[in-house]
């Protein structure tokens, strides 16, 4: 009964693994990048790359902010101004349009230097790293809800091969230092126990919240019961700041702003503000919303306060004394974003990220192998190994020089270009389509080789592109100690290094590939044991 | 300042685990240990792992738990890598590793 068990275990761990890898890959690999979103919309937009940390206060910026959209756009339908951070250093000051015959409102976005309060010129369309966390759970082309359905089944697919791969493993505690490279498919097996068990707490909590960040659109059941039009009274309820408020005809000729303001600081004198949303700016109706900064606090949702544009009265809070659901649910999804996170545990997530990413690619790798050795010489491959070939060659070398031409076509690109932002996002997936396709005709050790080279040499030439493109390199970033855009040439070296590694280390396979015959054997033994 | 605390604890936790392995030690100090050292190691890497979670959690308790698991992460990779490709560059380590450690407590203490 026992080895049945674990063989069904084997089994299940094998098979719903492999199903879904390459998805998951490029889940897990865009939300490991995405804990760095914030600083990839500072690098894709050189304007801002000379603002100094801020050292003005919040209430200063948000009159600023204030005044500054009442004279550009004081017929927009909603203002919004994001209040700097240290992974933003910018005010963002966006205003939103209404476009006649239904079609979709416009935002226009706008920045303003913290220390001058002058408008920042320059910048480009872009999506920076927003591109990256929505391409996580939208997978970008495809339909919304489609993609959110998608990737929910790939996270329980994920949940479940990462359980059942505990139960099958059985020497965590034992094996745990262990990898041995000279061994072949076991080295392969050793990288796919080492990246999984070091971070495993981190594996099963990123899974796991993940999923409950779906959990409404998963198990809508309890919200349909309480709630009369289901899970859309439930969220009306939970996130009174989505509700629109529908303008009226008469406008508004003194707008009580800074009242508003006085009570909010008057009585939260302590509380850091995130954004502050006017809707209706200029309409009898005008509301402003206000967004507490959570800090390092585990919970994502911010508190809010809501006030009157035309009279200054408080009309609503939200979640300032959470109850214990909230906290709960909250605190699983800050967990799972990271966003509270200083530096070094952002940081400490990324490493978690791209073991989680080797985790995923070792073990598609190693079902192919497994597969490979078994095959008799005369025996050709079958179409299905030759399709998880191309699509692990595809997916786990694409994606990075992917990621990598993405970053070229946001220097690269003519600035006035119309549709800036979505041919940079086409660029990324050009380059992804590319190499698929050259996965698809050929994937022997070679290609992976030149797949490995190629990455280096790109990855390597980004810090040179960026110093040519833009006013500063790694030495400034340094002396003016800009450590956020000093760590991407870091990274990017870093990345180009690792490629140059790996290639390396596939050049020496290449000659060594016939002295395996006696390990082959043991492998044998091991297997049928 | 006091997560490097924690950190270099955290370290040091995961290289007495990995110590207290016979395959490990042998290759970092080239002769098998005595039953004595293993049960040794075994046991301070379970103190000094829970002095760092403790230490983690002065801080903070949701956020220090995040950056313990973070560290155990950051440390059994480091490991692993210098077991496999230099495991002599962690025999300086068994007394380099108490001393900072020690130094970057007392230097706490101070400040």
């Amino acid at each position: 009964m026992k080895d049945s068990f674990f063989r069904s275990m084997t089994w299940l761990h094998t098979w719903v693994g492999l199903l879904m890898c390459w998805l998951l890959f490029l889940i897990f690999f865009a939300g490991t990048i995405s804990f760095f979103r914030h600083e990839i919309s500072l690098w894709n937009q050189p304007a801002v790359h000379s603002i100094e940390n801020n050292k003005v206060q919040q209430s200063a910026l948000i009159d600023a902010g204030l005044e500054y959209l009442g004279k550009t756009a004081p017929d927009a339908n909603r203002w919004w101004i994001g209040l700097p951070s240290p992974r933003q250093p910018e005010v963002q000051v966006s205003h939103r349009h209404s476009q006649p015959d239904g079609q979709r409102d416009k935002w226009i976005d706008e920045r303003l230097d913290p220390n001058t309060l002058n408008q920042v010129d320059g910048l480009v369309d872009t999506r920076g790293g927003n591109f990256f966390y929505r391409l996580h759970f939208d997978l970008h082309y495809m339909d919304r809800k489609l993609a959110r359905w998608l990737v929910c089944l790939a996270s329980l697919f994920m949940l479940i091969a990462l359980i059942s791969g505990i139960v099958i493993h059985k020497r965590i505690f034992k094996d745990m230092f262990q990898f041995r490279p000279q061994k072949g498919v076991r080295a392969w097996l050793d990288a796919h126990n080492l990246s999984s068990v070091l971070a495993l707490p981190f594996h099963l909590m990123i899974t796991y919240t993940g999923l409950v960040t779906l959990i409404f659109m998963l198990f809508p059941d309890p919200a349909n019961t309480l709630y009369e039009d289901g899970v859309k009274g439930f969220r009306a309820d939970f996130y009174p700041e989505r509700q629109r408020t529908e303008a009226t005809e008469q406008q508004l000729s003194t707008p009580a702003f800074n009242s508003a303001f006085e009570h909010f600081r008057l009585n939260w004198p302590e509380q850091k503000i995130k954004r502050v949303i006017v809707d209706h700016p200029s309409n009898m109706s005008a509301t402003i919303k206000i967004y507490g900064d959570n800090g390092t606090l585990i919970r994502d949702e911010h508190p809010y306060w809501q006030y009157s544009g035309t009279t200054g009265e408080l009309l609503k809070t939200a979640r300032l004394d959470p109850s214990s659901g909230e906290v709960l649910y909250g605190g699983m999804i800050a967990v799972h974003s990271g966003r509270l996170a200083h530096p070094g545990l952002r940081w400490l997530y990324f490493i978690c990220g791209i073991a989680g990413c080797i985790m995923i690619a070792s073990g598609c790798i190693m079902w192919a192998k497994r597969i490979r050795e078994r095959l008799k010489p005369e025996q050709s491959p079958s179409f299905g190994l030759k399709l998880v070939e191309a699509l692990n060659l595809g997916t786990i070398m694409g994606l990075p020089l992917a990621t990598a031409g993405f970053f070229y076509a946001n220097r690269l690109l003519p600035a006035d270009i119309a549709d800036r932002a979505e041919k940079e996002i086409l660029a990324f997936f050009i380059v992804w389509l590319a190499s698929a396709i050259a996965a698809g005709i050929r994937r022997n050790k070679r290609v992976w080789q030149g797949f490995a080279y190629l990455n280096a040499i790109t990855w390597l030439l980004l810090p040179i592109c960026n110093a040519l493109t833009t006013n500063g390199n790694l030495m400034t970033y340094i002396v003016e100690g800009k450590w956020i855009l000093a760590s991407f040439d870091l990274a990017f070296l870093a990345t180009a290094a690792a490629f140059a590694l790996q290639g390396k280390k596939l050049s020496s396979k290449v000659n060594a590939v016939k002295v395996k015959p006696a390990q082959k054997r043991t492998l044998n033994r091991e297997q049928k044991a | 300042m006091i997560y490097g605390l924690a950190t270099l604890l955290c370290f040091g936790a995961f290289y007495a685990f990995a110590m207290a392995k016979t395959p490990h030690y042998k290759s970092v100090f080239g002769s098998r240990p005595s039953q004595k050292q293993t049960q040794q190691f075994k046991l301070a890497a379970w103190i000094i792992i829970l002095l760092s979670f403790l230490v983690n959690l002065t801080q903070a308790i949701g956020y220090g738990s995040l950056m313990f698991c973070g560290q155990m992460a950051l440390s059994v990779l480091l490991i692993a890598l210098c077991v496999t490709y230099k495991p002599h560059w962690l025999r300086s380590l068994l007394y380099v590793l108490p001393i900072t450690t020690g130094a970057l407590a007392i230097l706490i203490a101070v400040l």
